[in-house]
């Protein structure tokens, strides 16, 4: 073995732990069902050693360091026990690719979507991508609002101005109250109670929301969207002028949404231009 | 919010860690850069992290740089990297790596390095650093979630020994002059605290982990990093398996190996004795005080490389910043005692 596969063969063991190693799709560079090849590697690395042991634990805290940091309301909908062994299962059937542990998680969501364990709670799922959404604008470009390109709205036809809403901005429709859900968790004491309460209900009535997510400066937020809201800046989005978009979101008060959404950071200026 | 980097082994709660220290035994100066010390004092930093970013820059305390996790601030922006720009408008900025796996036979990512040199171009630090480990290889391990196709690279997320040996050698020269180049600019390699140690066959041996550092200095033109505790913590371990005598002893002798004009930083920290059903082993969690045998292997160092820029890590576990202060104190009153010793001597 080469220095490449005895490295290899180290992560292997490493992430496997102590379950059964599946390697029936090996991609060729090593072939660990070789048995000559595997007690090559063993007889150098003990993985019963204290110290490899010392590893697998250390990397076991860290998925659930890294997940807890990415996906705080889940980790409380699940208790803290049973997102430590979710990060595990995570840990060994998607191990980080990337040496930035804030990278790794994004296949959580579906690793929650086909959970049969999580399968009595299935907001759960669209719960963690808005927190892997909200986990990933925290380091985006910083953005300023240009006020000045406002003007715009006032000395032009709608027909040739179009809204510039940030980048960080992402929004999904979720089959469940998954805005009211995370909100809840961000209550302060005296409020968090009715705020789960309602939530509860709005989960048992399974009442679907549209979740937005943005950055505010540096503050990452989170908010329900409104169907009218989720059109409109769907078609800001495809880079449709103002009046089309507002052709689609019939019901949106955009008097009251511009000041908004000018001061939440959602909306950082305009532009001239067609369609 | 960027998250905690530690890639530290973490352990629970313990009591007595603060347990006072005795008097630092001071070794006799050595001549090589001893004529050093009349010139200025060691710079000395601490580590900064989360919970002391808004105390530190309203304090300002006395430190000569400040010393981050570089992957905590990774990205085009946010709250971390804005920190950090406040920061480096006060102290110098030390960037130390922990996921560049700059031991890795398949190569760096070179998505990592990119963010790296992003941010190097972005903060000009003082000092860029990373470790003589790897944590990178091709996946062969489970296919993961059915219908997805499998990822092609696993990273530990730790630092994960490499051995001794030629090839290893080839390798990390390999990718340090790799970073070296897209970085234009030396950077620091830092010796491992490592729980598994490689046998090899002699004649794949390249020698001992100080000439393998020196050699890979020599080759490369990278500076090393001597982290003192991981070294003790190394001895420790062979002294727990039966493989050495006196720790302290070995130390010594491994600081007595390097080349001194190598060498550009030291760094000092916490480490935890574990004893349990799985058997007895010392880790390096950077979660208390430097130990007072650190602390002598500090002043044997001083007296060996001189005024190298040292570094108080602490990464489980912040103490209050006061601590980390006092921590920092302690290293200039050893570098001190070590001066005076030498005028003493002299």
């Amino acid at each position: 073995m080469n220095l490449a596969q005895q490295q290899q063969a180290w992560l292997a063991v490493l992430f496997c732990q102590s379950a059964p190693i599946s390697f029936a799709e090996n991609r060729g560079e090593l072939d660990i069902k070789n048995e000559a090849q595997k007690t090559s590697f063993i007889s150098t690395i003990d993985p019963k050693a204290r110290g490899f042991q010392a590893y697998q634990t250390n990397g076991l805290v860290m998925a659930d360091r890294a997940l807890a940091g990415a996906y705080p309301v889940l980790r409380q909908l699940i208790g803290d026990d049973s997102f430590a062994a979710m990060a595990g299962a995570l840990w060994q059937a998607h191990p980080p690719a990337r040496g930035d542990l804030a990278q790794w998680g994004a296949d959580l969501p579906g690793f929650v979507r086909h959970s049969a364990q999580l399968a009595d709670d299935p907001y759960l799922a669209d719960v963690a991508r808005a927190e892997w959404a909200l986990h990933g604008l925290t380091t985006a470009a910083d953005e300023v609002l240009d006020l000045a390109s406002l003007q715009l709205l006032i000395t032009h036809d709608p027909s040739v101005v179009k809204l510039c809403i940030t980048n960080t901005c992402q929004w999904f429709a979720s089959p469940w109250p998954v805005a009211s859900i995370w909100l809840a968790h961000q209550a302060d004491a005296d409020l968090a109670a009715a705020e789960l309460e309602l939530a509860g209900l709005l989960i048992r009535q399974q009442v679907a929301q549209t979740v937005l997510v943005w950055r505010a400066g540096l503050r990452p937020c989170l908010r329900e969207a409104s169907p009218d809201e989720d059109r409109f800046l769907t078609a800001l989005a495809g880079g449709d002028p103002l009046d089309r978009a507002l052709q689609q979101a019939p019901a949106l008060d955009f008097n009251a949404w511009l000041p908004v959404a000018a001061q939440s950071g959602l909306l950082i200026g305009a532009a001239l231009g067609a369609s | 919010m960027a998250m905690s980097h530690t890639n530290r082994l973490s352990a629970p709660p313990r009591v007595g860690d603060l347990s006072p220290r005795g008097p630092v035994t001071v070794p006799p100066l050595a001549p090589p850069r001893g004529q050093k010390f009349q010139k200025s004092p060691v710079e000395v930093g601490i580590g900064w992290r989360h919970a002391h970013y808004r105390e530190l820059i309203e304090r300002r305390p006395a430190l000569d740089f400040l010393e981050v996790h570089s992957e905590n601030y990774f990205g085009a922006g946010g709250a971390a990297l804005a920190v950090l720009e406040q920061g480096r408008q006060h102290y110098p900025i030390s960037l130390h790596g922990v996921g560049l796996s700059l031991g890795s036979a398949c190569g760096l990512d070179a998505w990592h390095l990119e963010q790296l040199a992003r941010l190097v171009e972005r903060i000009e630090p003082v000092r860029v650093s990373d470790h003589a480990s790897f944590a990178r290889a091709a996946w062969s391990g489970p296919a993961g979630t059915p219908g997805q196709p499998r990822q092609p690279w696993a990273h530990a997320a730790d630092l994960l020994p490499i051995p001794f040996s030629h090839e290893a050698l080839d390798v990390m020269c390999r990718n340090v002059s790799q970073v070296q180049d897209r970085l234009k600019r030396p950077v620091l390699v830092e010796n491992l605290s490592a729980y598994v140690s490689w046998p090899l066959p002699d004649a794949e041996r390249f020698g001992s982990e100080a000439a393998f550092l020196a050699a890979l200095s020599r080759r490369t033109g990278c500076h090393l990093l001597v982290d003192v505790n991981n070294l003790y913590v190394n001895a420790r371990n062979a002294q727990i398996q039966g493989q050495t005598g006196d720790p302290l002893a070995h130390c010594r002798a491994w600081l007595d190996d390097v080349p001194p004009a190598c060498v550009q930083e030291i760094h000092l920290a916490g480490h935890l004795h574990v004893r349990d059903t799985h058997g007895e082993i010392v880790i390096d969690d950077h979660g208390s005080r430097v130990n007072e045998a650190v602390w002598q292997l500090y002043a044997h160092a001083v007296a060996r490389l001189g005024d190298v820029p040292t570094l108080i890590e602490w990464d489980t576990e912040v103490p209050a910043l006061d601590v980390l202060l006092a921590e920092a104190q302690h290293a200039r009153t050893t570098y001190a005692a070590c001066v005076a010793s030498a005028g003493g001597a002299a």
